[in-house]
């Protein structure tokens, strides 16, 4: 693979809270990488210590081309306009002016103050900031939080438009369908290390075996006979139960009503969703 | 330098969009100014002969002990630092733009105090204008880099205002500005005596011009330097 960057065994402590145990990944050249988590899973001390805004305590940090920024909880002076910002930024990176005032529409922004901006308008400005100085590898951290439906679609397109023109996309977020819809090769973050990684298809093909099964059936015996999948309760007069397997599952349930002679009244059957197999596991499911 | 100076510029401009910003700067020091001078002449007319001294003294504290730290935690307190540092414009720059403004606000000030203190209230007009600048420059120097250090120091507003607003009390309380040496206790005029507002007011009377002079800028460069030593460090606990 021609990485382009490389983490390899990152460690962070914050007082006796460990938030990095031990994380690796590879980010090759030219595509969008997603790191996923919930909320506290180490995403954006990923991100900080990739940047170097962080000091790692351990494990190293390898970076292939020169990096732009967008932070989680990016902010500048409410006072300051937007041409005053974008042209403090590029004359300390010693850059024209124009052509990151032409990115995103912000030319009709120029002269709005940061702290009139719309949520949208300022993830717009603060991703025009990073693509300063024309980045290899531009680093989003959660960029569509907040935005609303139009925004982030707006986003997602000047996503593409970077993949398009080269460049390395390393984004952030804890939302599942954006990742899917954008990322070539996610990574998982469950207690401080990556408990996944792969591409989306490779994620999806697990979670097309697993199933969420209802059965309506005669008498209360069916979750004690039940072996395949685990029983998860009764819902409104149906036995719930969670399987790996669907076909193995529902042949098993048929099987034990025939021998015991219960009749099956309903089957409903429901695909686990790529949000559902996300949170199995950020939250304790399988490892990579 | 070009981006350094756009930066200074910039702030220059800010601060005149900042409500807060123009109160300790401006606001509260002119109407002070117009208020206590009239009182204090006519309490005292020798106080006419140093009004426009006291008044300068008074501004320069207000604005620097009050109103600087204030923008200084309001950038180094918060996540805005951070998208400074990864967008190239080094976090140091915010405290020494806040620097040069807070001094040319306060020399603006100073220049407008010293004009009015004849017109309005009849008082001794400066001196000598170049000595006057002199001697306010270097109280400002001085004033203003303990407020940057004190917006460095703290992360809570509210320690900060509290500390903030004490030490102005007593930058002005104890300078001779609002009561003469002779009616404070002595361990008070002890304390004036190692307070730069008494310096800047002694230097602005014409007693020991160079020595208070020298300590002011021997202040300025001692939380100068602490103030840079405060940025690297929280640089490194990041």
């Amino acid at each position: 693979m021609n990485a382009i960057v490389n983490v390899r065994n990152l460690t962070k402590s914050y007082g006796q809270n460990r938030v990095l145990r031990g994380v690796s990944f590879q980010v090759a050249r030219g595509e969008v990488f997603a790191l996923l988590g919930v909320n506290g899973a180490g995403k954006t001390t990923t991100i900080e210590c990739i940047e170097g805004l962080r000091r790692a305590d351990g494990g190293t940090v390898e970076l292939g081309g020169s990096l732009g920024v967008q932070l989680q909880a990016s902010s500048i002076v409410a006072e300051c306009t937007v041409k005053e910002a974008v042209s403090l930024f590029c004359l300390w990176n010693k850059t024209p002016t124009a052509p990151t005032l032409a990115l995103f529409d912000l030319e009709q922004l120029k002269s709005k103050r940061y702290g009139s901006l719309s949520v949208g308008q300022k993830k717009r400005l603060h991703v025009a900031l990073a693509l300063i100085g024309d980045p290899d590898i531009v680093v989003l951290d959660e960029p569509t939080a907040g935005l609303d439906i139009e925004g982030r679609l707006q986003l997602h397109d000047e996503i593409r438009a970077m993949r398009a023109a080269g460049k390395t996309v390393l984004l952030a977020s804890h939302d599942m369908a954006e990742v899917e819809e954008l990322c070539d090769t996610l990574a998982i973050l469950r207690d401080g290390r990556i408990a996944f990684c792969g591409t989306p298809a490779e994620l999806k093909s697990e979670v097309g075996r697993i199933a969420t099964i209802a059965v309506r059936a005669s008498g209360e015996a069916l979750p004690r006979l039940v072996r395949t999948c685990s029983y998860c309760g009764e819902d409104g007069g149906y036995s719930v139960f969670r399987a790996s397997n669907l076909g193995e599952a529902l042949f098993e349930i048929a099987s034990i009503a025939r021998t015991h002679g219960l009749e099956i009244l309903d089957v409903r059957t429901e695909r686990a969703s790529l949000e559902e197999r996300f949170m199995e596991i950020s939250k304790g499911g399988d490892a990579a | 330098m070009k981006a350094f100076a756009y930066g200074v510029w910039l702030q220059w401009k800010i601060d005149f969009r900042k409500k807060d910003v123009l109160m300790m700067y401006y606001i509260m020091p002119l109407a002070f100014f117009l208020f206590m001078g009239g009182i204090f002449s006519s309490i005292d007319p020798d106080m006419k002969e140093t009004l426009a001294y006291a008044m300068t003294v008074f501004a320069v504290c207000a604005g620097a002990f009050v109103g600087v730290p204030t923008s200084i935690i309001g950038f180094f307190g918060t996540d805005m630092r951070k998208a400074y540092r990864i967008g190239g414009v080094p976090p140091w720059t915010a405290a020494a733009n806040g620097f040069v403004s807070a001094c040319a606000h306060l020399l603006v000030v100073s220049c407008v105090i010293a004009a009015l203190s004849p017109i309005t209230f009849g008082a001794e007009p400066v001196a000598e204008a170049l000595p006057f600048l002199g001697v306010a420059l270097c109280f400002m120097a001085a004033a203003v880099s303990i407020g940057v250090f004190l917006g460095l120091l703290f992360k809570s507003q509210a320690k900060l205002s509290v500390v903030a607003m004490m030490l102005f009390l007593v930058s002005i309380m104890l300078s001779g500005i609002m009561l003469p040496d002779q009616f404070l206790p002595e361990a008070m005029r002890t304390i004036g005596g190692l307070l730069p507002s008494r310096w800047a007011f002694n230097a602005f009377s014409g007693e020991n011009v160079v020595q208070n002079v020298l300590l002011m800028v021997g202040l300025f460069g001692v939380f100068a330097l602490a103030s840079a030593l405060r940025i690297k460090a929280i640089g490194r606990t990041e």
